[in-house]
């Protein structure tokens, strides 16, 4: 198989695998988080925040995909 | 701008006979922050709200009650009342409306009631009538007992078991049946045990001569209380369109002077005297002391305080263009008296980032078009800010839409342009914009718009960390800001010098880590940020480099959400040319369909992702650093009149 073909499997698997991981972490964290906003609208803000705090890994995936593809 | 409104704290205080004109004084200046007395003592207690209150709050009962039956939140007054005219006929007028209101609320509860016992006796004689038993054969009998009512079962076999002697009639009836045992009285509580057994459930029969003929009477009936209510329903809201103005002053008048009224629960009063303590913004002081002291006379004495209890409501202050954002900024929490308020500089780089992500032209005019529609239709004040964040962002769109030279996906610029597609080769129009170029291709020079937005990154996180060392400075001396911020500020430039170092290598085709010009200016940056870390957080804190890096990659997701948009469109865009060009009137219809949809559901998820994106960037790259949140916001007593006047 020629090595292209492989570079982008590999980009594709970064990109995918991380966003799973993500979403199995942010899975927890959002239902807590919608939980503890209606306990208390003003948490929204919080809330946000610590939900997204995993999707850095899909960003990490991504910045990967990228080197194996430009660089 | 950048810090909220600055406050000075007084004192108001004065003997007791003047509270009332001072209350009304203060409502009238709608500046005073008043904080709420909770300490009581010997000598001063919480005060008693003067005598009036208590007719105002139950006027203001009725007046509220009344207007909640009608929708009032988009009316623009034709008149304003004046107080003095309001202060005349409030008694008159509440009076009326409780009459009126009142009186016709009260008859279609009536009329209601009678309703429901209408159902409940149409659901009993259903039944009753499958039976085919006159009423009067059902009830009454001297030696007899009869039961009416719905079994799960035929009883008639067990209840022989009983007595030989008995009449029953049973017809089925919705999954059940309707019986009729007829028994001597003597074998009655027998009977009923045994009907027990089969779920019996008596049905009370009600006293008519014919079931068919109730029947009529009811949908009768019915039809005669349903036009009653709608009738009545027509009159109250016919009367309180009449009077809307009317009862929207004095629900407003109410409402005042009932707060005004309740001044003393939040002032400390002794038996002569009376003391508010509040807040008032520091431009507006002199104009406050000098309009008490005048208008009483100089008997009711206005002095600044300074005590160590100082903690005051945040006022926020910024520019007409940045109000909107506030409705953001407060979402993740309110800031400190002391803190940086970044309401204006979200203002301006929450539309620069939403730009970024979506940058298409055809895009950008549908939201365009769509906030400007909606912010006539939705007139609340909520909606009013996310639509005029929405028109903001929707500009920028159109902007980087142009610098990206994107319309729906299709390129405008080059060899791929639209022109080209629609109007051939020959076209001297598509020529001009085939020869021309769009500033920045996102599809082709996505490595290096990769490399602008860490930048972005490192610029805007940079600024949260100068904030961050702003309000450390202010809260808790150099010392800590310098340990505690400024450390992390040296993190975040040798973070941006090793991506540079990294960036350089890799276009001049070096290894990735060959040493060069950058990777040596981080290293001092590192050695210092490390040692005043040590000091000052603890070396625990170390490992938080890495949650900076991930901090400042984080920002990749500019370049990300965009890509991922233009792919969406480019697909749609190719399924739908592939389908136009070779077949004929289906083709086109179904091109137009596809285009549609997935137009919609590519914008929807572009008003969507950007904006959530460019959210988060902001509260958890850029807050983080610098917004501790935890003031609470600045509410004068008082209130902008809408519907009354002071004379």
């Amino acid at each position: 198989m020629p090595i292209e073909g492989m570079v982008a499997v590999g980009a594709g698997l970064a990109v995918g695998l991380a966003g799973i991981g993500a979403g199995l972490g942010e899975q927890g964290i959002g239902a807590a988080a919608v939980g503890a906003m209606a306990e208390d609208p003003t948490f929204f803000g919080r809330g946000l925040l610590m939900t997204v705090i995993p999707e850095t890994i899909v960003i990490f995936g991504l910045v990967v995909a990228f080197l194996l593809m430009f660089m | 701008m950048l810090e909220p409104v600055r406050m000075v704290k007084v004192s108001v205080v004065g003997p007791k006979e003047y509270f009332k004109r001072t209350s009304e004084i203060l409502h009238r200046l709608n500046l005073i922050h008043v904080e709420d007395y909770a300490e009581e003592d010997e000598y001063f207690k919480v005060g008693e709200p003067f005598e009036e209150a208590s007719k105002f709050s139950k006027f203001l009962v009725t007046v509220r009650s009344a207007l909640s039956l009608i929708k009032t939140d988009t009316h623009v007054p034709q008149k304003i009342f004046s107080v003095k005219e309001l202060s005349e006929v409030v008694d008159k007028k509440v009076e009326e409306i409780e009459k009126v209101i009142g009186e016709k609320n009260s008859r279609i509860r009536q009329l209601e009631d009678e309703l429901r016992s209408l159902d409940d006796e149409e659901r009993v004689i259903h039944p009753l009538k499958t039976l085919k038993v006159p009423p009067d054969l059902l009830k009454g009998f001297k030696n007899i007992a009869v039961f009416v009512g719905l079994v799960k079962d035929n009883p008639f076999e067990r209840i022989s078991e009983i007595t030989k002697e008995f009449e029953i009639f049973v017809e089925p009836y919705e999954n059940e049946y309707v019986v009729a045992v007829y028994v001597k009285k003597e074998d009655a509580s027998e009977v009923f045990k045994v009907l027990q057994e089969f779920a019996f459930r008596e049905l009370a029969v009600p006293d008519v001569k014919d079931f068919d003929e109730r029947l009529k009477e009811i949908a009768r009936r019915r039809e005669e209380i349903r036009a009653e209510i709608q009738k009545l329903r027509a009159e109250i809201e016919e009367y309180e369109r009449e009077n809307l103005d009317l009862m929207l002053a004095l629900e407003e008048y109410l409402s005042i002077e009932l707060e005004k009224s309740e001044l003393p629960l939040k002032a400390a009063t002794s038996k002569y005297a009376f003391i508010i303590v509040g807040y008032v913004p520091k431009e507006s002081f002199e104009q406050f002391k000098r309009e008490i002291e005048d208008k009483t006379g100089g008997k009711v004495v206005v002095s600044e305080i300074k005590d160590e209890k100082w903690n005051p409501p945040t006022a926020l202050k910024n520019p007409k263009f940045a109000k909107p954002f506030e409705l953001l900024t407060t979402a993740y929490g309110i800031p400190k008296y002391t803190e940086v308020d970044p309401t204006t500089i979200m203002a301006i780089v929450f539309p620069i980032f939403f730009g970024f992500m979506l940058g298409d032209i055809g895009y950008g005019l549908i939201l365009l078009f769509l906030s400007l529609w909606l912010s006539k239709k939705l007139l609340s004040e909520g909606w009013q800010a996310l639509l005029k964040v929405l028109l903001y962002s929707s500009i920028s769109t159109i902007i980087f839409g142009l610098i990206y030279g994107e319309f729906f996906g299709f390129e405008l610029f080059g060899h791929e342009s639209l022109f080209l597609k629609l109007l051939g080769e020959e076209s001297e129009l598509a020529k001009t914009f085939a020869e021309m170029h769009p500033i920045v291709n996102r599809l082709y020079e996505a490595p290096a718009l990769l490399v602008l937005t860490i930048g972005i990154g490192v610029l805007h996180m940079s600024l949260g960390y100068i904030f961050g060392i702003r309000n450390y400075i202010k809260e808790h001396g150099l010392k800590h800001a310098i340990l505690e911020k400024f450390n992390w500020l040296l993190a975040l430039i040798s973070i941006a010098f090793i991506i540079a170092g990294f960036v350089v290598n890799t276009v001049n085709k070096l290894p990735a880590f060959n040493l060069n010009a950058f990777y040596i200016a981080a290293i001092p940056l590192i050695i210092v940020w490390a040692v005043l870390t040590i000091i000052g957080e603890g070396p625990m804190f170390l490992i938080e480099y890495l949650t900076l890096l991930s901090n400042t990659i984080s920002y990749a997701r500019l370049l990300a959400v965009g890509l991922a948009s233009v792919g969406f469109a480019i697909a749609f865009n190719y399924i739908a040319f592939e389908l136009l060009w070779p077949s004929g009137i289906a083709g086109i219809i179904a091109a137009v369909i596809v285009f549609a949809i997935g137009h919609f559901i590519n914008l929807l998820l572009g008003i969507l992702d950007p904006g959530l994106q460019s959210l988060r960037l902001h509260y958890v790259e850029h807050f983080v650093k610098f917004f501790e949140g935890g003031g609470y916001l600045y509410n004068p007593f008082g209130r902008k009149r809408r519907y009354t006047k002071e004379d």
